[in-house]
């Protein structure tokens, strides 16, 4: 059923409406002698028309077509001024104040019962198109999400596939991104780029797919020849993903070429310095130096916490940017419990969890 | 042509066949003339002219949309005089409404009288 506000300061007019109305087995009429009752009463609920008197002494029809308007969410609700006016300027004010058609008095019961009919059908209509409006954006909203998740799966699992060569389980990859997001947040960056690093980190090493197996698996110490060759993963990765449109892409190739840079100057692949290593490669040294040393590899042992919390403070000025030190240190038992859950529930349902941001 | 009093027809097409509304709505009628006739002749009697517009102006809408024809023409005939401010004119226009209205209020004695027989 449709609510037809009647605000006519005459009883015997809004009675008279009323009676016109009855034949419209959709319509209701709501009266009112009263327009500031009725704008109180329209703050509350929701009518599907309003017929309005222009001549009122409390406040006029403009007036109260201007305070209707203003209330939220009323903007699509046909308006139908009452006048006995025949004056242009008055029809044109009320056009511009947001009415949408009038009647002249007297009312004439069949033109009445025709406009509010038809002006109940542009609202049905207008209804309509909100609510498909509605719809299709929430549906565009799903869409992008849905792409958005599986541009994240995709590069996750690329990550992982570069990963799993010299690590069987992959979930360094996922540590070192949750890593990045915590030291991120302890440096104060946005929250947008604590999330780019946290999604773009596990790519630093994707260039380790084009590192043959018999250095990137050697058990023993690589020879120089080998390591001018490993070294040259960094600039592969850098290759694979620089100039994508994707900020995601374009963070993971800053990572994979500048991972291994060090603060001293003393890193590669071309030695840069302190602030000259982009911030998200300072950031990704620090997370993938700690988990490294605290997982096995097939050159080494893992280390005990003690002694990689003590080597990574040595090396605060000389490895590691000394500010990136402190956020790491400020994060630290954060660190340690994703340690030990992604370890723990190594399973499907983390790495979802990772692509999908169900992680934080 | 003299102007009906009380053209019931305009009411009844209103109500479309369902006439037992109708006393209920005339007496209301004849309640609000009676308020707005009183608020005319004190307003015409302090001369205070706008005000008097308004009422004019209120009971010649309830009027018109309710088949009292007359009392509808009158108000619109001194409105027309208010606006041209022949106000020597108002108080002769006043006394043939003050008529219109006794007479209307006859009218719809009678035709509730009527209403209520028939029912």
């Amino acid at each position: 059923m449709n609510t037809v506000v009647m605000v006519d300061d005459s009883s015997v007019q809004l009675r008279l409406y009323a009676q016109m109305l009855k034949s419209l087995t959709d319509a209701d009429g709501t009266p009112f002698t009263s327009p500031t009752l009725a704008l109180k009463w329209c703050e509350e609920h929701q009518p599907d028309l309003i017929l309005v008197d222009y001549n009122m002494p409390e406040l006029d029809g403009l007036e109260f077509v201007r305070r209707f308007r203003a209330l939220s969410g009323h903007t699509p609700i046909p308006v139908i001024v009452i006048t006995g006016e025949t004056d242009k300027e008055v029809r044109r004010s009320a056009l511009e104040l947001g009415a949408d058609d009038f009647l002249t008095k007297p009312v004439d019961a069949v033109e009445l019962r025709t406009r509010v009919r038809n002006m109940l059908r542009i609202r049905e209509h207008s209804r309509m198109l909100a609510n498909q409006a509605a719809w299709l954006s929430e549906e565009v909203r799903r869409a992008t999400a849905s792409i958005v998740e599986r541009e994240r799966e995709t590069i996750y699992r690329l990550a992982r596939a570069a990963e799993h060569r010299d690590n069987e389980t992959g979930d360094h990859v996922i540590r070192i991104g949750l890593f990045a997001g915590c030291v991120a947040r302890a440096l104060g960056l946005p929250s947008e780029e604590q999330e780019l690093l946290r999604l773009a980190t596990p790519m630093h090493d994707i260039g380790k797919v084009g590192t043959p197996d018999h250095i990137l698996l050697k058990e023993g110490p690589l020879t120089a020849e080998e390591w001018e060759i490993m070294k040259q993963h960094t600039v592969a990765g850098f290759d694979i993903l620089r100039d994508s449109k994707s900020p995601l892409l374009q963070r993971g190739a800053e990572i994979a070429l500048s991972h291994h840079e060090r603060y001293d100057g003393k890193g590669y692949p071309f030695a840069l310095s302190g602030e000259q290593i982009p911030l998200s490669g300072r950031i990704a040294a620090i997370c993938d130096v700690f988990d490294a040393l605290l997982s096995k590899r097939p050159y080494k042992e893992p280390w005990p916490l003690v002694q990689t919390l003590e080597y990574i403070e040595d090396e605060s000025g000389r490895h590691f940017d000394p500010r990136v030190v402190a956020a790491f240190k400020q994060v630290l038992p954060e660190l340690l419990e994703i340690r030990n859950r992604v370890a723990a529930e190594h399973s499907g349902g983390v790495e979802e969890a990772f692509y999908g941001s169900k992680i934080a | 042509m003299e102007a009906k009093s009380l053209d019931l027809s305009v009411l009844v097409e209103i109500f479309n066949g369902d006439s037992a509304g109708i006393p209920d709505l005339l007496e209301d009628v004849s309640q609000t003339v009676d308020r707005i006739e009183a608020s005319l002749i004190e307003t015409c009697k302090r001369q205070d002219w706008p005000g008097a517009g308004k009422a004019l102006h209120e009971l010649k809408g309830m009027c018109a949309s309710s088949g009292c024809v007359e009392v509808a023409q009158l108000c619109a005939q001194t409105e027309a005089i208010l606006t041209a401010e022949r106000y020597r004119q108002v108080p002769d226009c006043l006394e043939s409404l003050r008529s219109a209205c006794g007479r209307l209020r006859s009218a719809i004695r009678e035709a509730c009288a009527d209403q209520y027989q028939a029912r």
